[in-house]
């Protein structure tokens, strides 16, 4: 016999509800934006290459240093892991991060995803932030993570020859982790602002890598010194806490803790205003 | 309840919508019809709180979209299909979104057991055909269990099955008292599922009305002879009157296929006036009122009347109406 009632229907009508305060929604939007960026294999491709790349590079590092240490081993004593592995961060680990934030800020413009996000959480500003956050936080667990990985390369191969002021190495672990999370906060306000994925990456190489080496290429030591007001070359002077190993800045100190922070500052003004004043 | 009152967008010189104003009330289907580039997505863009009005504006249960304290409760839509991550899972996508609007994440595998998505949660989109984008998509509105539903142009791209599941799903929508709003291209589309017809063109409002009257006051059934004594028949149903003086009048015109088109004899009357002159009759038949031609003869006298006259739109309509 076939039933011939109805469905039993939904009521349609909802009791008004009170809004939710803004730390809720703000909560919501983490969870949304985290549960967005770890459901997608392109996140967990940055920072596996980002991770094998800086195993790689502190395994060639290591082994040519634990070479020139077997043949003179008074020169272990200068031996710095904070700056071998600070490179590897400058060179490899920060575009890993740019990738990720570049992705997670962009890539909901290409695939027009933005709208059902934004209907989801309406608030704008409330987006952005918790879209920086959750970008904040896997960069700092990854820059954290690769700079531990990369030392404890170092250590494995050339441990022998130069002891671990394990101290020292936790500053540069700390110090890398929380330069990638203000990075990845610049990198996700450049691409909330730009919307496209490859001019922000594009835009993102040259801050970090392209324009340091050009005014450094330039002879003129006023534009040499201006590069060092770089987010990029701003940050590795904090990780590495001065000891970078190659020319950056006339300066250390906080004015590097300041330079990259008023990047990622500049960098989330212009992302909000997009996002405020611009159609999705 | 949806609204929209005098609603202007313009995207640099040009505009998209033009004074809309009309209203969405629930428990029924409304149809929001017109051609491709009429203005209707960007009306529930603008609904959705995705676009900025440039005037006037468009609200939901009385209140801008940013301004509802649960929107997904108020009210869910699908936009555009094609509009998710291709990497993601149909589950990781619905469950993203429960969790940005605080919707409990049991209701992700309900709809996507409702949407008949159920198989396919664990799959990635991007291997989805559009048909089950389709479905993730009305899977994505449903989630907040809304009071309002907005549909554009939902049937797109499914196949005959699901065609008929969504015609059903925005019927029983509307039958459990919510506000269920469907934009589409598809005049015989929007004759099958709409109650009520918002038609706009070029931006402009052209009818707010119950589907019947929108057929009856823009199309008339008619009766189609076809026959090789045009002229002798013409001249005979031009003098026939269906019942005495109160029956309304016989219009006869030459059809475009050669045909003669009657208005105001059934195919019976036209038989029998053809019979007692003694014109061969080769084909009879009778015309339908269809959306599609109520539409076509309405857009038509809009282009008219905007050719003829730079007329308000609103005025227009009205005097249409009259003519009609």
């Amino acid at each position: 016999m076939i039933a011939a009632s109805p469905p039993p229907a939904r009521t349609a009508a909802h009791a008004p509800v009170p809004a939710p305060s803004t730390p809720r929604v703000l909560a919501r939007a983490l969870a949304m934006e985290w549960t967005k960026l770890a459901s997608l294999r392109s996140t967990w491709w940055c920072l596996g290459l980002g991770a094998a790349g800086m195993a790689a590079f502190a395994l060639l590092m290591g082994v040519s240093t634990a070479d020139r240490f077997a043949e003179d081993p008074v020169a272990a004593g200068e031996f710095s892991y904070a700056r071998l592995t600070s490179q590897g961060v400058f060179y490899l680990v920060q575009f890993a991060v740019l990738t990720l934030a570049a992705l997670a800020a962009t890539g909901e413009y290409a695939t027009r995803a933005i709208t059902t996000t934004l209907q989801a959480v309406p608030r704008r500003g409330v987006v952005l932030a918790a879209r920086s956050a959750v970008a904040a936080g896997l960069a700092f667990a990854a820059g954290a993570g690769m700079t531990a990985l990369g030392i404890g390369v170092l250590w494995g191969v050339v441990g022998s020859y130069a002891p671990l002021d394990a101290g020292y190495a936790l500053g540069t672990v700390l110090g890398a982790g929380a330069c990638m999370a203000v990075l990845a906060v610049l990198f996700v306000g450049l691409g909330t602002a730009m919307r496209g994925t490859a001019g922000t990456i594009g835009a993102g190489f040259l801050l970090l890598l392209g324009i340091p080496l050009v005014l450094q290429l330039s002879g003129l030591q006023e534009l040499n010194d201006a590069a060092a007001y770089l987010p990029g070359a701003a940050a590795i002077e904090v990780y590495a806490a001065g000891d970078v190993g190659f020319y950056t800045a006339p300066h250390d100190g906080p004015i590097n803790i300041v330079t990259v922070l008023g990047w990622a500052a500049a960098a989330q003004i212009a992302g909000y205003t997009e996002l405020r004043v611009r159609d999705a | 309840m949806l609204t929209v009152r005098h609603l202007t967008k313009r995207y640099g010189g040009t505009t998209a919508v033009d004074d809309l104003t009309f209203e969405v009330p629930p428990g029924r289907v409304t149809g929001f019809l017109g051609p491709n580039g009429a203005g209707k997505s960007t009306t529930m863009r603008v609904l959705l709180g995705l676009d900025r009005p440039t005037c006037g504006e468009a609200l939901v249960g009385g209140r801008p979209y940013a301004a509802i304290p649960e929107p997904a409760r108020e009210v869910g839509a699908l936009l555009d299909a094609s509009a998710v991550h291709p990497g993601r899972s149909a589950r990781a996508h619905l469950l993203a979104l429960a969790r940005g609007s605080g919707v409990a994440r049991t209701r992700v595998a309900e709809v996507l057991e409702a949407v008949g998505l159920a198989e396919a949660a664990r799959k990635r989109i991007g291997g989805f055909s559009l048909g089950m984008r389709q479905r993730l998509g009305i899977a994505g509105a449903l989630l907040g269990d809304p009071a309002a539903l907005v549909f554009d142009e939902p049937v797109n791209g499914l196949d005959m099955d699901g065609v008929l599941w969504v015609r059903r799903l925005v019927r029983d929508l509307a039958g459990e008292g919510r506000t269920v709003f469907v934009s589409s291209h598809l005049m015989s589309e929007m004759q099958l599922v709409a109650d009520h017809l918002v038609v706009v063109a070029a931006g402009r409002l052209l009818v707010d009305a119950p589907m019947d009257e929108v057929i009856a006051a823009w199309s008339h059934t008619r009766t189609a002879v076809r026959t090789p004594d045009a002229a002798l028949l013409a001249e005979r149903l031009g003098a026939a009157r269906a019942g005495g003086d109160r029956a309304p009048e016989v219009e006869v015109e030459p059809g475009a296929g050669g045909e003669l088109l009657v208005r105001g004899l059934t195919p019976e009357q036209v038989g029998d006036v053809a019979h007692a002159a003694g014109v061969r009759v080769h084909t009879l038949y009778r015309e339908e009122a269809s959306l599609e031609r109520a539409y076509l003869e309405l857009t038509e006298t809009a282009e008219e009347f905007a050719a003829g006259a730079s007329d308000r739109p609103g005025r227009a309509t009205a005097a249409a109406k009259e003519h009609a």
